[in-house]
């Protein structure tokens, strides 16, 4: 028998889960809606940290639930639980569409600089979304400013759903040294949020 | 706020720190839009079936030989000598073992007779001729001698014989369903190894699953749970990459109808019972309606394994 040595997800919610998920295999929209209720706002605010940008959010809200929907068998509950799997898909989807975003930026200051102007649309966007930009600036800076190895084991932990052990199998790392790089990313995580929060107009 | 530093880390507590931080209250029609595109993108009530995106039996059995065959040629001279939980001993007894199994089902093929005709009904006997024959034969030979074959017989499948039924161990079965249980066994004997290894388990892609969770659901329609019980219907979730939803007959084929006892579990772990690598009684899953099919059922479903 191999139960000794079959890794289990830590999460005491699985058996919600995994009804959930259940359900929604079966094609039962109501399960749908309980998932939404329960996360819309992880995903949501998570999306919105990363695009700066509320329709963009939205956008990636409505992709993200809308692909649970089509794809439950998905989420791999031996990985994770299904808020980390959601955490996953969002933040991929969201810098999807910031790089979506820059390239048709690019696209527009180029054409505007061949025309001699700039393109209308392009900068009213940067008047609407420029507070959003800002505030959101600094979470995405703090997580792409974190040295590599840290930003790795962070999203290993967090997005990938791995325990500091999984990480250290992972990375070939000790299982003493994945825990301090999650410790410090996620200190140096909280240092850059504060002052962000500080800095946000009340 | 949750001080996230006085944690144990792992990614749930992470989770539960990090999510007052991010979350934002996402706008109040913002459902009533997934809903919507929900709804055409599959009908309420229609469920995923499994099986639908299953690969087919050559290449899961290819597949699965290949992983097999990368494990082999990375273990060191002691891990061929580490002790499985099988009834072959060490690793290097599970691949004489396999590499018989291969001569057996190669024989079966080519309507031979078999090596030991007093052993074919069971399956660690009817290997044994071979098994004993590569006892001495060195550990990366042995690897080559077993995975050769395994590929052989997988190709004579495909070219030759793909609509010939063949005897395994005395019954008649398809050569698909003979790649379906020799892709079972060889990736519970994978899973043997790394177990006696200490290695983390390997886990099967979603198109394997699928099509060995569909073809192992197709197997037990119909089985018989309680004598003289009436017909009854379980519906099986499974969940992960690979799973669905099927519904089977009990005492009596066919799943139509509402559903006597709905069983939801892990697509693995419910193919773990197939191969009697977990029993029925450790795997984890939820249950409603007649809880009294399930013990009866699981034992259904594992017996295929032969081990």
């Amino acid at each position: 028998m191999l139960s000794a040595v079959i890794v289990r997800p830590t999460d005491a919610g699985r058996s919600h889960d995994a009804d959930l998920l259940g359900r929604l295999l079966e094609g039962d929209s109501r399960a749908l809606r309980a998932i939404y209720d329960s996360f819309s706002s992880l995903v949501f605010g998570l999306a919105r940290r990363v695009t700066g940008n509320s329709a963009s959010a939205q956008d990636v809200t409505q992709d993200v639930f809308l692909h649970l929907w089509e794809h439950p068998d998905a989420v791999d509950l031996s990985r994770g639980s299904l808020r980390s799997y959601l955490g996953v898909v969002t933040h991929r989807r969201a810098i999807d569409a910031v790089r979506r975003t820059s390239r048709a930026t690019a696209r527009d200051e180029r054409a505007g600089r061949e025309a001699g102007v700039m393109a209308p649309s392009h900068e009213t966007e940067i008047v609407e979304a420029d507070f959003d930009a800002r505030a959101s600036q600094r979470v995405r800076d703090a997580i792409v400013g974190l040295p590599s190895e840290q930003r790795q084991a962070l999203e290993l932990a967090y997005y990938g759903g791995c325990t500091y052990r999984e990480v250290a199998a992972r990375l070939g790392i000790p299982e003493g040294t994945a825990k301090s790089r999650l410790r410090l990313a996620l200190n140096k995580l909280r240092e850059l949020i504060e002052l962000h929060e500080r800095m946000a107009p009340a | 706020m949750t001080d996230i530093f006085d944690m144990n880390i792992d990614p749930d507590a992470i989770g539960d720190a990090l999510e007052p931080i991010l979350a934002e209250h996402a706008p109040d029609d913002a459902f009533a839009a997934i809903d919507a595109a929900a709804r055409i993108a599959r009908a309420e009530g229609k469920p995923l079936l499994l099986g639908r995106d299953g690969t087919d039996p050559f290449d899961a059995f290819i597949t699965t030989a290949t992983e097999l065959h990368d494990l082999l040629e990375a273990l060191s001279p002691t891990d061929w000598e580490a002790q499985t939980a099988t009834a072959y001993g060490t690793v290097h007894g599970v691949i004489a073992h396999l590499a018989g199994i291969e001569d057996y089902c190669q024989r079966a093929l080519d309507r031979e007779p078999v090596a030991d005709p007093a052993a074919d009904f069971d399956h660690a006997a009817c290997s044994r001729v071979v098994a004993e024959s590569l006892r001495s034969t060195p550990n990366g030979e042995l690897a080559t001698i077993w995975f050769t074959s395994a590929l052989r017989f997988v190709e004579a499948c495909r070219a030759d014989y793909r609509d010939e039924t063949l005897a395994l161990h005395q019954l008649p079965v398809g050569v698909e369903g003979a790649l379906l249980l020799r892709t079972f066994e060889l990736w519970a004997h994978t899973e043997d190894i790394c177990a006696a290894l200490g290695r983390p388990l390997p886990r099967l892609d979603g198109p394997r699953l699928a099509l060995m969770s569909a073809r192992l659901l197709g197997a037990i329609d119909g089985v018989t749970v309680a004598r003289g019980a009436p017909h009854a219907v379980a519906r099986i979730v499974l969940l992960g990459p690979g799973g669905g939803v099927g519904d089977i007959g009990l005492n009596g084929p066919g799943g139509m109808g509402p559903a006597d006892v709905r069983i939801v579990a892990d697509v693995v772990d419910f193919c773990r019972v197939a191969s009697r690598r977990i029993s029925g009684a450790d795997l984890t899953f939820d249950a409603e309606g007649n809880r009294a099919l399930v013990a009866p059922l699981l034992e259904a479903t594992a017996m295929f394994a032969k081990d």
